[in-house]
């Protein structure tokens, strides 16, 4: 289990840019939708990002596998596994992302149906990685905050980085809406994380009570200093920032903005990653059969 | 499936800790340090001085409904129609890990030196050249026990429901243990 | 029938006719019997599985299993000798000190060079000191038919001898004060187990160390049979929690004071056996004791309290004990009643400040309830028939010309102040000419890991006025082996063919036959001490012509002509084993069954409850009955304001002492973390694995913590064996309890009380 925890990163840096992936294709698809001229400029640069970063995603996973040249197996039961579908999902959405590109750089009619697909191919590929986690024997994980903090990552990341892209075209409707959904994402950091521990308190207890052997490492300092982080920078920053934007009506001038929602969106994804590090974590610890 | 099912028993109750089963079953299965396909796991409970312990000698329980096979996306897992076994390939292991989330048990675990994972596949060597498991043959105390799950079954206080080991209706573990009063369930 | 193997070149083809212990696998692994050999009361049965000259697997017994004849089960320990045998750390080449001694920096000589310098040496400090000065160390972590330890004690006494020792570190108190009251040490085989109604366990924890190979076999079978089972114990063992039907968390150093509680229920309820007492004792009650004793030192009177105005009860005790006196009350009722009823006492508890009283006190309650010599019945100092057994001679180490002995555990003394031992200090046939000032430090690691107060032992070591050589042979580079002014490397039991019997008295002889060549330059302790013999003019003597095999030979013959049924050497080397089925040894038998034919063999005749003997040796600590005395390092000792716990350093499963401390599989199967309770640990701000400084004012060491209800509260358990490893401090980081324990030996055997100390723990 210690071996697991060492050997986390791969999954943490492969769940985080798959949704922040997802969240800019669904974020760049909703711009598209209400045909933001400001967009339209900045498409085939998300493209290109939405493609890195869900090539990175899928490309960090290999390192997870011991055997990482016989990964191709991982597609051999896709009638059973949630892993195998979570894999093609991520495949497609890969391919989807490939194609956004090739489609805004040939600045063909199709772009708007290709980055509607990869948006479509993103939240699948979110969606299903959710039951490779709730799984009854990690019990930490077994539970609705996995979901909350998936969708939240997605909406989180995915506003917050359009907003960073866009913000300084003074698009306002796109980026109330961008915004929008980043705060909610934020708030289901906030949610999430405070399951996750109230889920992990109760399942330490537990195991505890029983007087296992390694029931030792509950809610250590540097632990609650995770959770802390998490919640602050993914959770707490975003809505404050968000909030005093919309207060101040967006009066603020266009180089500002962009500077702020570059730095909010650069303090969630660190916060969502310092939390989906922590959830490995967790989920590991807690000592069972 | 063709054959029939056997199955690991095991009175815990005069189960002494000493961890010879761990160490036995490393030795066939070749495993260095950081795998255990047998573990012992020990439980403590009440309130000093009349305080109780209880340890729990437990590998893969060859379930009825394994969750490693249905969770494993390489198909590395087979169910042997013969008796019932369930066997990891470590030739189709790609080293994922994923059978050792969805384990209620901890059977699978990762091997570090293989990069694959490693699992009890009930010494199927050994019961090939009619001899016992392991665990079985070096069990100090004789409390582990290899059979016909149906036999098994029939033992006096024969469980799979234990405090603190997960509950058995959702892989249908082809396992029985006998329990100490204070580690059964109700 | 063949040898499985061939000595000569370490073939390993299976023989044409398979052994019945080995044979070979369909998958051309050949399978060779073989044995465990290090420091513990059982001997099992191993099979090594050999592949391209490598071992690859151990498998245990598999012959027939049934309890006429159990099979013997290796342990976890046995069943890791191919992960020790093949370990990379292996010493492989002889090594002569450089820089200081203990810093553990060593070059690498020849053999040749090796055994010039260590003659030379020898030779020198014969020459000036005197063989007085020679000693050959205490060192058990290799036991074979032909010893390292016992061929160095035979080379000495060709050469002038060298200064012996008594007692032991298992069972110094035990050893020494059983003959004052029953004239010699004996004790039931566990066969007699099953027919026991009640078991008393006091410290008594064979699930860890094993003491026979079945002991926990028969223990189970007693408890399938019916017996209440009760452990007294300052923890609740693997043993107590798997057998015992009630636990009593008791102090450490305070047993004799819950057995007088016992026996004060006894004597106030009429439970005691007066007629067993009347015939078989003398000093139980004022009717029954020597001659010219005054009036009121008979142990009821002690009991009752008719000498000091004390009367022992239960709350008397539940006081000193923190036992609850309803459960002193509870137990004395069963024990009174419930026969046959067998106390069995560790060797734990007598391995306190206090041991020797705990030891008498024990048998003074078997005897009260006249359960000496029945079946079932009796008390025991450990356990297993040691009278018994196969009666395999040993190799012959001759006859020490040096007369002089010391209590093994004043060794430290011995070297720094030598000549002016006495005999207070326990020296015998004194006084020393000199102090010790050459080592053979052979398979042991109490030069420095297993004696107490390493800080003291090291620095008396460092002192290279004090002591001019040490040798070390070993497999491993141990904390001892570190302070070697020449470091040899030694072979394994699976490198050499060897008998091996076990302590106690069950009826086999395991043969352990060779199985691969040792790496590098290792060898056996005797090839080397053999040439060191022919240097020093003593070769033809020393060896009388005879190889190491030649040797093990003639014991077999030996064996042959004593036992018609024993197999000859080839035989026994191609089965594994001889074994004749063992009867249960009841302790004591003949003694009760014909007490004029079979006397004890005390000056009495009589089991010796008040020991004339040690009442005339006038010491206050050496009492003529068993009395509870408080213990130094206990609850009441002043120190406790500054050091409040307890602190008892138990064997563990995982370590044979301190061998295998080394070894990855065993610190995964039981890391040996520091027990301390809920309660203690939550003064201290302690979760359980925190890491934490345990300190008095000998020294320091970090240990991580297991919080347990399973200790009792005030007390702390430090799994004795860890290897000293000293950071740049001083401080102990693998948590060696030796850095904690104190030098003081108990008053009469002198022996170690390496559980007796006090200590305090803070978080790291």
């Amino acid at each position: 289990m210690t071996d697991a925890r060492e050997r986390d990163w791969p999954l943490v840096a492969f769940t985080v840019a798959i949704q922040a992936a997802a969240g800019l294709a669904l974020a760049a698809a909703s711009a598209d939708a209400l045909a933001a001229p400001a967009m339209r400029e900045a498409e085939p640069r998300v493209a290109w990002l939405v493609l890195g970063l869900a090539g990175a995603g899928a490309g960090c996973s290999l390192f997870h596998l011991g055997r990482g040249l016989r990964a191709w197996r991982a597609l051999a039961n896709l009638r059973r596994s949630p892993l195998s579908r979570e894999v093609l999902a991520t495949i497609v959405f890969a391919g989807a992302a490939l194609g956004s590109v090739a489609a805004s750089m040939t600045g063909g009619a199709r772009a708007s149906s290709w980055t509607m697909a990869t948006a479509i191919a993103g939240v699948t590929a979110m969606a299903a990685a959710i039951p490779v986690y709730r799984v009854p024997a990690r019990p930490v994980w077994n539970a609705w905050w996995v979901t909350a903090s998936f969708v939240g990552s997605v909406l989180l990341l995915g506003g917050a980085t359009l907003s960073a892209i866009v913000a300084g075209h003074g698009a306002r409707p796109v980026l109330d809406l961008l915004l929008a959904a980043a705060t909610i994402g934020a708030a289901l950091q906030i949610l999430s994380a405070g399951a996750m521990a109230r889920r992990f308190s109760r399942e330490w207890r537990h195991a505890s009570s029983l007087g296992l052997e390694g029931s030792a490492m509950g809610w250590t300092a540097r632990r609650r200093l995770w959770l802390g982080l998490q919640i602050a920078l993914a959770g707490i920053l975003p809505v404050l920032a968000y909030g005093t934007w919309w207060v101040a009506c967006g009066r603020a001038d266009g180089a500002c903005v962009t500077a702020t929602a570059t730095t909010v969106a650069a303090a969630s994804l660190a916060g969502i990653v310092e939390g989906r590090r922590l959830m490995f974590d967790l989920g590991a610890s807690v000592p069972r059969f | 499936m063709g054959g029939e099912q056997i199955a690991f028993f095991v009175d815990t109750t005069r189960c002494i800790n000493c961890r010879t089963c761990e160490v036995a079953c490393k030795d066939v299965n070749r495993v260095g340090v950081g795998v255990r396909p047998r573990r012992v796991r020990t439980y403590e409970g009440g309130d000093f001085p009349r305080v109780h312990v209880y340890n729990v000698s437990m590998s893969c329980n060859h379930c009825e409904d394994p969750a490693c096979l249905d969770g494993c996306p390489a198909r590395a897992y087979t169910k042997r129609e013969s008796d019932g076994v369930v066997v990891h390939d470590p030739d189709r292991c790609i080293g994922c890990r994923y059978c050792t989330w969805v384990c209620p048990y901890g059977a699978p675990q990762f091997d570090p030196a293989a990069r694959t994972v490693r699992k009890c596949n009930l010494c199927v060597d050994e019961l090939d050249q009619g001899r016992e498991p392991a665990c079985v043959s070096a069990c100090p105390m004789r409390i582990i026990e290899v059979g016909p799950l149906r036999e098994i079954v029939e033992r006096a206080g024969a469980t799979m429901r234990i405090r603190g080991v997960p509950d058995p209706s959702g892989t249908r573990p082809a396992s029985a243990y006998r329990v100490r009063e204070e580690a059964s369930h109700d | 029938m063949g040898p499985a193997v061939t000595l000569e070149t370490a073939s390993h083809s299976a023989s044409s006719n398979p052994p019945a212990g080995g044979g070979t696998r369909a998958d051309r692994t050949t399978l060779v019997p073989v044995a465990c050999s290090h420091d513990c009361g059982g001997r099992c049965r191993l099979v090594a599985h050999v592949e391209n000259g490598r071992v690859v697997r151990i498998t245990t017994d598999e012959s027939p299993d049934g309890p006429d004849s159990p099979q013997l089960r290796a342990c976890l320990r046995g069943r890791s000798l191919a992960s020790r045998l093949n370990d990379p750390r292996r010493l492989l080449y002889p090594m002569r000190r450089v820089g200081r001694r203990g810093e553990g920096r060593f070059e690498r000589v020849s053999w040749d060079e090796a055994i010039a310098l260590l003659s030379d040496r020898l030779r020198r400090v014969l020459d000036v000191y005197g063989p007085s000065s020679v000693f050959i160390h205490y060192g058990n972590g290799d036991e074979g038919a032909v010893s390292g330890v016992a061929a160095a004690r035979r080379l000495m006494n060709l050469l002038g001898g060298h200064l012996g020792y008594y007692n032991s570190y298992t069972s110094a108190c035990l050893n020494y004060t059983a003959p004052f009251v029953t004239g010699r040490r004996d004790t039931n085989s566990y066969r007699t187990l099953p027919q026991s109604k009640l078991i008393v366990l006091n410290g008594f924890n064979p699930a860890e160390t094993i003491f026979e190979t079945n002991s926990n076999y028969w223990l189970g079978r007693a408890k399938d049979a019916g017996a209440r089972i009760v452990a007294i114990d300052p923890r609740l063992t693997e043993t107590a929690a798997t057998f015992a039907d009630e636990w009593l968390p008791i102090r450490p150093t305070t047993d004799t004071a819950l057995f007088l509680a016992i026996a004060h229920e006894f004597v106030v309820g009429g439970l005691h056996d007066q007629a067993f007492l009347d015939r078989y004792c003398v000093g139980f009650d004022e009717a029954h004791m020597p001659e010219g004793v005054p009036a009121d030192h008979s142990f009821t009177s002690y009991v009752l309290g008719v000498g000091d105005g004390t009367p022992k009860t239960p709350e008397w005790a539940a006081a000193i004990t923190g036992v609850d006196a309803t459960a002193i009350r509870r137990l004395a009722v069963d024990f009174g009643t419930i026969r046959p009823a067998q106390l069995i006492q560790g060797l734990g508890p007598q391995r306190h400040a206090r041991g020797e009283q705990s030891v008498r006190a024990g048998i003074a309650l078997a005897c009260m309830t006249g359960n000496l010599g029945r079946p079932g019945g009796g008390w025991g100092g450990g356990e297993g028939g040691n009278s018994v057994g196969l009666g395999v001679p040993g190799f012959p180490t001759g006859v020490n010309p040096v007369r002089a002995t010391i209590p093994v555990f004043l060794w430290t003394d011995a070297i720094s102040r030598g000549p002016s031992l006495t005999a207070s200090d326990g020296v015998k046939d004194g006084p020393l000419e000199s102090g010790i000032r050459f080592i053979f430090n052979i398979a042991g690691n109490t030069l420095v890991n297993q004696h107490a107060d390493i800080n003291r032992t090291t620095a008396i070591l460092r002192d290279e006025r004090l002591v001019d050589f040490i040798v070390v042979s070993d497999q491993m580079l141990t904390p001892s082996a570190r302070f070697a002014d020449l470091l040899l490397p030694a072979d394994h039991a699976l490198e050499r063919n060897d008998l091996a019997s076990p302590w106690t008295g069950d009826t086999y002889v395991v043969f352990g036959n060779k199985v691969v060549e040792p790496p590098g330059e290792c060898r056996n302790e005797y090839w080397w001490l053999s040439r060191m013999a022919e240097r020093l003019g003593v070769g033809d003597a020393f060896t009388e012509g005879r190889t190491r095999e030649d040797w093990l030979r003639h014991i077999v013959d030996g064996a042959r002509a004593a036992d018609p049924l024993f197999p000859s050497y080839e035989e026994l080397r191609a089965a594994g084993v001889y074994r004749r089925t063992s009867t249960p040894h009841v302790a004591f038998e003949q003694e009760i069954a014909d007490p004029d034919g079979h006397p004890f063999p005390t000056p009495s005749g009589k089991i010796e409850i008040f020991s004339r003997r040690l009442h005339d040796m006038g010491n206050p600590e050496i009492t003529g009955i068993p009395r509870f005395l408080p213990a130094w390092e206990a609850p009441g000792d002043p120190l406790a304001e500054r050091y409040p716990l307890q602190c008892i350093g138990p064997h563990s499963k995982s370590r044979t002492n301190s061998t295998w401390d080394e070894n990855g599989w065993m610190a995964e199967a039981d890391a040996r973390p520091m027990w301390i309770s809920v309660e203690d640990a939550a003064a201290r701000g302690l979760s359980d694995g925190d890491t934490v400084r345990v300190f008095n004012d000998r020294g320091e060491v970090l240990a991580r913590v297991r919080v347990t209800r399973r200790i009792r509260p005030g007390v702390v358990s430090l799994p004795q064996g860890a290897w000293y490893t000293p950071d740049g401090r001083g401080v102990c980081e693998r948590g060696s309890v030796n850095v904690l324990t104190s030098q003081r030996p108990t008053a009469l055997a002198r022996g170690n009380a390496q559980h007796t100390m006090l200590v305090e723990v803070r978080k790291a």
